[in-house]
């Protein structure tokens, strides 16, 4: 496993976490650690640092990502394990989770199928709160921002412990009107985002008890609400639709700890409501799902270093929306293992996990993974199988669910050199370069067939998902003093290899929304107690269903102060995003902000 | 067991242009309300015109082709309002008129008197769903004139007709909604009842409509297209070319087992089974028994053509 910034790739970790290590980085695969102190989204924390294009529908609103030139619904999101994309729509908008809920936020670039199962196909993303829950300090923090739109947001973190218990309680709010100008041409008077206002809270409480014989029971609950209205496209004239979310998320594991071994048991209970309304154009949309799962798994640790996994993954979903007959309920069960060794020549590898989900045919799915260290070179390799069964709407929607839909699948393949240096003098350069390669079949599209009625999805594209990412990363830390300069490049083909003719599209085009070029630079400086942090991007231009949108820069700076005392210590940030005021759009139609800001303090105990 | 019978009486005879309206006031369809099913006979009929209509019924029921309406919401947007004609009512203070979703194409047959005569004109009209959309913009379509107002965006139907089986080369364009002027006052929504001749086109079988936009994206027009007709007048052909016999079609059991027997005196040149979705399923046409064992439960549509012309009707196997 090796962090795309630059971290070693020695990890040392209590026994307790290893078992979440083997499946959580893979060998020959390369991870994305998202450390963020900010209050902000998983997908604003996602756009920030570059590795993936975030597809975002506006300020506050719809945000999903596209990884290695996948859809974005070949992204898998799991929370301590536990899948969180919706089953109705394969795919979970990332602008609803809090990253300052999780302890880890991690991204898997790549197939994770063989680990994690359905849609982790461009990559995998990890929620976690177990990781540092006994680890963590006691502290109250409380933080209050205001930014540009009305924006305002608290959020509030308290953590305590004693020999036996831990708990963790995480509170959040936030408010805006989002009424940003926007431009449409310049010789045009500018116009106002309307209809565009949110509402959100929730609540992420932990608990934790040490048993006796190295046991622990750990109990989390995530309950969260969202209001947003639904804005206007520039060429709507006004719209009065909202969209309300809402969500429960239980998990309660078991875990022992052995010299040799862990076992752990996790069950889980999800609940997820999405409910749109338009009182102008009289439609009212409730869409629900449950979730129920349970999963064992087990890890020896053998001689030679010698790492395996076991486990079996139960798991059941019941969803209902107008749109379907009746509740349409799905089981499925998947066996998974994976086999982890290190020996002084290299580091290997292999993963296999096998799903049987109602209604299609059983998929296997293996990967094999190496890395080998030449002095502070590092080596990897992967290759993987990965698949996404259709969602229950591709099956179900009526009119138009198609039943005899097939899994899409495909081989994904990855290369990749990373390299460090470093020298007395504190400074150190860290270089990573990764091709990776996939061809996904029997891709899923909504079309329309000669003499019917109506769209329906149908297994009528093959895309060829091919790029390079490279990263470059210079370090100079010195006492009271830290420089570092990250830049990162990335050149994406994904081309449908198949021609169709609704949604028209020829062999070789790009896929929709996926930019073949983007670039990033961030420079941070930190002297004392002061933090700045600069980020440059750009993203190239990407094919839309109507006309190509053209590329675009974004500036972001952050800057942040500290002050501590004896018994707490207070922090002060701005933070300013489109620094020069630019127009752009991420999707057509759909005006973005320009220059704005948020202003904040927090209080830690 | 039912039988679909389907009867086309071709009586020509010289008359002196003589016209009949079809004004569907003889529907009697109370205001505010609406019929899209046709039933198994699968056409409106008035006047001298027919409309095909398909309604499948179920746990979500949709319709194609044409409807009946009276309708008088001209204010609210969506696709849940899409049997209203922007007017507010029918042609010439009527209350009654058709709505068509063209998808991709509707056809105005004639029949009775009307067979061998042409269409000399009808009134056409904006539905609300489409009027709203072009004006104001919704989620999906643009509102025309885009973001600045200056796009030179245009929603035009255009008419051709079927003689014989072939389609003709020429048509009628008519701009249902027309922003390509320089000057955006003259920009238009068609709002009103405006008369549409069509009599240059001449004797037809049946008239095709389509409908074309600037507004379209890779998976087709974004534009609702839909329109909305009333006064449809035809008229007689000037030259009597005599009686001639007239093919009847049964088609029976349905529902369906396994077979569907066709009784005809004419000549069945193709028969096409298809399902909701379009698949065309596999048959065995045996003299005038079609053999359906293969097929599943459930809503079809069977395609003859017969004597050139085409017809559908739903069948349903249990």
């Amino acid at each position: 496993m090796l962090s795309a910034l630059g971290q070693d790739t020695t990890v040392v970790l209590p026994v307790v976490k290893v078992v979440e290590e083997i499946r959580k980085n893979q060998t020959g695969s390369i991870v994305v650690d998202l450390k963020t102190d900010k209050n902000q989204s998983v997908a604003e924390a996602l756009n920030e640092s570059g590795v993936v294009f975030i597809k975002s529908y506006g300020q506050g609103s719809l945000a999903t990502a596209a990884v290695r030139g996948s859809n974005s619904n070949h992204l898998a999101v799991l929370w301590n394990g536990v899948p969180l994309q919706s089953p109705m729509l394969g795919l979970l908008d990332l602008s609803l989770l809090p990253i300052g809920f999780f302890e880890s936020t991690q991204l898997n670039l790549g197939g994770g199928s063989s680990a994690w199962g359905n849609g982790a196909i461009g990559g995998t993303l990890l929620l976690d709160n177990r990781m540092a829950i006994s680890e963590a300090p006691q502290q109250i923090s409380l933080s209050l921002e205001a930014g540009s739109f009305d924006h305002y947001a608290s959020h509030f973190k308290g953590q305590w412990k004693n020999d036996k218990w831990t708990a963790s309680t995480k509170v959040f709010y936030q408010q805006a009107q989002n009424d940003f100008s926007y431009e449409i041409a310049p010789n045009l008077p500018k116009r106002t985002q309307s209809n565009a206002a949110l509402q959100q809270w929730g609540i992420m409480q932990s608990l934790q008890y040490q048993l006796p014989k190295n046991q622990t029971l750990s109990f989390h609950l995530w309950g969260q609400k969202s209001e947003r209205e639904i804005p206007p496209t520039t060429t709507q004239n006004s719209s009065e639709a909202v969209q309300n979310d809402a969500s429960l998320r239980t998990t309660i594991a078991w875990a022992k700890t052995g010299k040799q071994f862990h076992h752990q048991f996790r069950t889980a209970y999800l609940i997820d409501d999405n409910h749109y309304l338009d009182p102008k154009q009289l439609t009212d949309n409730l869409n629900r799902y449950q979730q129920w799962s349970n999963e064992w798994e087990s890890t020896f640790y053998g001689r030679k270093n010698l790492q395996i996994v076991a486990g079996v993954q139960q798991l059941a979903v019941a969803a209902q929306t107008g749109n379907y007959v009746t509740t349409i309920k799905r089981p499925q069960v998947a066996l998974f293992t994976s086999v982890k060794q290190r020996n002084k020549y290299f580091r290997w590898q292999f993963g296999w996990r096998q799903e049987w989900i109602q209604g299609q045919k059983s998929v296997g799915v293996p990967s094999l993974g190496i890395e080998k260290s030449i002095g502070q070179v590092n080596i990897r390799a992967k290759v993987d199988r990965n698949y996404r069964v259709p969602t229950l709407n591709n099956l179900h929607w009526n009119p138009g669910g198609n039943p005899e839909l097939e899994a899409e699948a495909g081989w994904g393949q990855e290369l990749g050199i990373d390299a460090l240096s470093k020298n007395k003098n504190g400074e150190s350069i860290f270089f990573s370069a990764t091709v990776f390669h996939r061809q996904t079949n029997n891709w899923i599209l909504w079309t329309r067939l000669a003499n019917s009625f109506f769209y329906s999805p149908q297994n009528i594209a093959e895309v060829n998902s091919r790029g390079l990412e490279t990263s470059l990363n210079y370090k100079l830390e010195k006492k009271n003093f830290v420089f570092q300069i990250r830049s990162l490049y990335q050149f994406t083909l994904a081309t449908n290899e198949l021609p169709i003719l609704i949604p028209r599209t020829a062999v070789g085009e790009q896929l929709y929304y996926t930019p073949k070029n983007r670039i990033g630079v961030t420079t941070s400086l930190a002297i004392k107690d002061w933090q700045i942090d600069y980020m440059h991007q750009w993203t190239g231009s990407v094919r839309t269903f109507s006309d190509p949108l053209p590329a675009y820069l974004l500036a972001n700076i952050s800057i942040k102060k500290e002050w501590r005392f004896t018994k707490f210590k207070l922090n002060t940030f701005l933070n300013i995003d489109n620094l020069y005021n630019l127009s752009y759009r991420v999707i057509e139609v759909r005006p973005m902000p320009g220059i704005n800001g948020r202003l904040g303090v927090s209080v830690a105990m | 067991m039912k039988h679909l019978t389907f009867t086309i009486l071709l009586l020509v005879t010289s008359f002196c242009c003589a016209q009949t309206v079809a004004d569907f006031e003889d529907f009697n369809i109370a205001v505010d309300s609406s019929n899209n099913n046709s039933g198994e006979q699968g056409y409106f009929v008035n006047g001298n015109v027919l409309l095909p209509n398909i309604f499948v019924d179920g746990d979500f029921s949709y319709w194609s082709g044409w409807a009946i309406s009276s309708t008088t919401d001209t204010t609210t947007p969506g696709f849940t309002n899409d049997l209203s004609a922007i007017t507010g009512g029918g042609a010439e203070g009527s209350t009654t008129y058709a709505v068509t979703y063209i998808f991709p194409s509707s056809i105005i047959r004639l029949t009775n008197d009307g067979i061998g005569g042409y269409v000399a004109g009808m009134y056409v009209t904006n539905n609300t769903y489409a009027y709203l959309s072009m004006l104001e913009g919704d989620g999906f379509a643009k509102k025309f004139g885009g973001e600045t107002g200056n796009d030179p965006d245009f929603f035009k139907m255009t008419v051709k007709k079927f003689e014989e089986g072939a389609l003709s080369t020429n048509s009628i364009d008519f701009y249902l909604a027309d922003y390509r002027f320089e000057d955006n006052s003259q920009d238009y929504i068609v709002d009103e009842w405006t008369w549409l001749d069509l009599s240059s086109l001449g004797n037809a079988d049946s008239l095709e409509i389509t409908m074309s936009s600037s507004d379209n994206n890779d998976f087709g027009i974004k534009t609702p297209t839909y329109v909305c007709v009333d006064n449809i007048t035809t008229a007689n052909a000037l030259t009597a070319i005599g009686d001639v016999d007239v093919p009847k079609v049964s088609i029976y059991p349905n529902p369906f087992e396994n077979h569907i027997q066709i009784d005809t005196d004419a000549v069945i040149e193709n028969v096409e089974l298809v399902d909701v979705m379009g698949r065309t399923q596999a048959i065995n046409l045996v003299g005038n028994v079609l053999y359906l064992d293969d097929v599943q439960s459930g809503v079809y549509f069977l395609r003859m053509e017969i004597n050139r012309q085409l017809m559908v009707t739903k069948v349903i196997r249990r």
